[in-house]
């Protein structure tokens, strides 16, 4: 190879560690410069979109059914007989196989515990206060999951014991692994080739099923009965991501998965921002509900004052994630992805982030780009998997490098590193890193340590971190990443309303029955509204968060109504044509006495089709995700009239999320063929 | 039949893992996308009835190779090997994006020769190595190196040169 061709081969990793090290020793400034550049290019190109279409049910039917017929007829149909011998090596190949399995497992598994929430969903109605995430007890069942999974691995069985084999496997599938929560369907024969599909090929293997905790959704309410109805709300949005990679990877997703209330709330919506002096302010409509026409849905949503034009500087952040094997635990790197992306929305737009990841080699993830590139940011975030050795000398190098690119004078340049331990790969001589170190902090550039995980191998780390005036965090949840992270660019991810809590009254001249659609974990009992030591949800400069309820219309006119009871309020407002009256109640950030802000909401009398955008696409996301979990309250509505829905009320889709959803609604569409 | 099960287990995670990428391989070759997924499907199906069991590691490189393979049969026999040496027809379009140098990028991706274009693809999309690529390719991997070499200097200089008009060249 000549030396341009090599310098190339270079910067993208493809030389053995040998020949690296001499080339690099010899590289002339511009050569260097070259490198970085070539470096660059790969990093933008890394945020491609990966390619989403594979194969279709028919196709994957067809290689099913290859692999039920036993293995030995389908080779001797094709081959000629040369399959004795191979059978030591087949039982080898499995074993490295269940083990690289069980690596995924990890990764799939630890993704999921720290997406979703912890809260349980809990029986009854109305009645209990919500739980509050406990990151102390969650870390003691993400260690507990790890090692239940450990052991079987140990035992050489894959985790089928785990309590998500709920529901029972059809003794005719096709081969028996144990059944995925959505499998619920009874037996059909083997020759149908949607059995086939079902039963094997869109589930995961057996030891890659991750752990929901059980959706269970609320029913009906009648007004007469219970008026009122309070939660404290929630901003999170974990679940759509995983709906989404469940359908992009051409499964359905497992019912549990499906939290409506997340994916509702995904979306940006256009929200007119509070004018009142109040942080936050109600918006609410209502519309039929199209997967019902005898039904009304009612978003209620909370906007709040967007984040202050920034007074502080411009940041220039790189992120160097380690991305060695034995970050796949829970409490690790998915841990970080989840922060990660959250602070990112936390930043302002002319702020520039990097992503450096590293294993046995680093690699840019992502060039320096925009904040406001979030698309681009997410999927190189989505990127970050596990895998290989720890070579954070290299890591640091390379993240040294990119933030000297894109240096902002006056401005906040730091490097932030994650990881769960020692660099145990490539030259880690200490002094020479903290010569770097060093010499970059003489530059402005900053080095910040986060230390993940409980077995922390941090004793470099901490050297190096020491260094730097202490900049060393020991991440053990995902509140204590989401404070530290937004520490760093000075607060940004300001709060503008904690203990925020929801109450509806409804009317019930207008509203039989009511149903508040998600949230399953979030209900309060309606005295702790106005009891300020009960918490409630914490909303961000800038956020918004979206309920939606599903209203059966009273039947009958006003006749049949009681006429004398609470017609009129004292302040000579006719509230007979309400629907509803929203109150919220919430805490400015630094004090602990709640105020409230209410607003009524008059009955609705046109069509579906003359509501907003924003209320339209939401409806036809509640009504995607109630047909994902199989909901009792889907209605009748198919996947095409969802998509349709969802198509004709894109707004404007600034950052594409909403086509998206059209491509996932159709995913799923064809799953069910 | 423990092996036959974990030979099951084994195709099906490489149908999940490698499915989309072949697919859009095989379109960019065929430039169509139905018989890309008819190439694709059979694939695995040879996978299926590969008596050797291929490492994990080996499993992509194999899979790409053999759905190349698949793909210029076809070519040849349609008569077609020209399209493999004339700049690309347009691909769908790809999804919503935010940045200009990437699309810019992509798009002049997409004007190298099929060559340049088809090692570069197969190292930044699909994220194969220089080692595997000259599996899948049949050529050597200084070749391969070279080819990306060459395309990814043209790219730079792409970008740097025209980054305005390239926009009207970028699929829509």
């Amino acid at each position: 190879m000549n030396r341009e061709v090599e310098i190339t081969a270079l910067a993208l990793g493809e030389l053995d560690e040998e020949a690296a090290r001499s080339l690099e020793a010899t590289l002339t400034d511009a050569e260097r410069e070259e490198v970085e550049e070539i470096r660059s290019l790969a990093g933008l190109l890394a945020t491609a979109p990966r390619p989403a279409d594979g194969l279709d049910v028919k196709r994957h039917a067809a290689i099913d059914a290859a692999l039920s017929r036993p293995a030995d007829a389908t080779r001797n149909a094709h081959r000629a007989k040369r399959r004795r011998p191979l059978r030591w090596v087949f039982g080898a190949a499995s074993v490295a196989a269940a083990v690289c399995a069980f690596g995924a497992f990890l990764m799939v598994g630890t993704m999921y515990d720290a997406a979703l929430p912890a809260g349980r969903p809990m029986p009854g109605y109305d009645t209990l206060p919500a739980m509050k995430a406990d990151p102390k007890r969650r870390a003691v069942r993400a260690r507990a999951i790890a090692e239940r999974r450990a052991r079987s691995r140990v035992a050489g069985k894959p985790a089928a014991s785990a309590p998500l084999a709920r529901r029972k496997a059809s003794p005719n599938a096709v081969d028996r692994q144990p059944p995925m929560e959505w499998k619920q369907k009874t037996a059909t024969p083997n020759n149908d080739p949607r059995a086939l599909m079902k039963s094997s090929l869109y589930d995961a293997t057996p030891d890659a099923a991750p752990e929901y905790d059980a959706v269970i959704e609320r029913d009906f309410v009648a007004v007469r009965d219970r008026p009122v109805t309070t939660l404290a709300v929630d901003v999170d949005t974990a679940a759509y991501a995983n709906v989404r990679r469940h359908l992009m990877r051409g499964e359905r997703p497992p019912r549990d998965a499906v939290r409506v209330e997340e994916m509702i709330n995904y979306f940006a919506y256009d929200l007119p921002a509070p004018t009142d002096g109040h942080p936050l302010a109600i918006i609410a409509d209502v519309t039929d509900a199209p997967w019902n026409p005898n039904h009304l849905v009612a978003r209620v949503a909370l906007s709040s004052k967007a984040a202050r034009p920034a007074k502080r500087a411009r940041a220039n952040l790189v992120f160097l994630v380690d991305v060695s094997c034995s970050m796949s635990e829970p409490n690790k790197l998915a841990l970080m992805k989840s922060s990660l992306a959250r602070t990112v929305r936390g930043l302002n737009e002319d702020d520039q982030i990097a992503i450096v990841s590293y294993a046995s080699s680093a690699k840019t993830l992502l060039a320096s780009t925009s904040a406001a590139n979030q698309y681009v940011i997410d999927h190189a975030i989505r990127r970050l998997v596990p895998g290989g050795q720890t070579n954070g000398a290299e890591g640091l190098r390379t993240a040294y490098a990119v933030a000297a690119r894109n240096h902002i004078p006056g401005g906040i340049n730091r490097v932030i590193v994650a990881t769960d331990g020692g660099f145990n790969e490539g030259p880690t001589d200490r002094d020479a890193l903290v010569r770097l170190i060093q010499t970059q902090r003489a530059k402005n550039t900053f080095l910040t340590v986060l230390g993940l995980g409980d077995d922390l191998k941090d004793g470099l780390l901490e050297y190096l971190a020491d260094r730097d005036d202490g900049h060393y965090h020991v991440i053990d949840s995902a509140e204590e990443a989401n404070r530290v992270l937004s520490q760093l660019v000075g607060g940004t991810l300001a709060i503008v309303a904690k203990d925020t809590k929801v109450q509806l009254e409804l009317n019930p001249r207008r509203v039989a029955k009511y149903r508040l659609i998600g949230y399953e974990n979030r209900r309060l009992a309606n005295t702790d509204f106005s009891n300020d030591s009960v918490d409630g949800g914490e909303i961000g400069a800038g956020h918004a968060v979206t309920m939606l309820y599903e209203l059966i219309p009273a039947p009958g006119n006003d006749d049949d109504q009681l006429l004398y009871q609470d017609t009129t309020s004292t302040d000579g407002v006719d509230k007979r044509n309400d629907l509803f009256r929203v109150r919220v109640r919430y805490k400015p950030p630094h004090g602990d006495t709640s105020r409230k802000i209410e607003r009524s909401v008059h009955a609705w009398k046109g069509h579906h089709l003359g509501a907003p955008h924003d209320l339209r696409f939401a409806t036809a996301v509640a009504a995607f995700g109630m047909r994902l979990a199989d909901s009792p309250y889907q209605g009748r509505i198919s996947y095409e009239a969802i998509a349709k829905l969802a198509r004709g009320s894109l707004g404007e889709d600034r950052d594409g999320r909403r086509k998206e959803l059209v491509q996932l609604v159709e995913r799923a569409a064809q799953l069910e063929r | 039949m423990a092996g036959g099960r974990n030979r099951a287990a084994r195709v099906r995670r490489a149908v999940q893992r490698h499915e989309r990428h072949l697919v859009a391989y095989a379109t960019g070759l065929v430039r169509d996308r139905e018989r890309a997924r008819d190439f694709v499907q059979e694939s695995f199906l040879r996978l299926c009835r590969e008596p050797e069991e291929l490492p994990d590691e080996r499993v992509a490189p194999w899979l790409f190779k053999v759905c190349r393979n698949l793909c210029l049969d076809e070519l040849r026999k349609a008569g077609r090997m020209t399209t493999l040496d004339t700049p690309s027809a347009q691909l769908e379009s790809p999804g919503p994006r935010e940045t200009e140098d990437l699309d810019a990028a992509l798009a002049l991706i997409e004007r190298l020769p099929v060559n340049q274009r088809e090692c570069i693809q197969l190292k930044f999309l699909h994220e194969l190595t220089y080692r595997e690529i000259a599996e899948v390719t049949s050529l050597s991997v200084s070749n391969v190196g070279y080819l990306i070499h060459v395309g990814l200097k043209a790219v730079r200089q792409g970008l740097t040169e025209e980054p305005v008009t390239l926009q009207k060249g970028v699929a829509r």
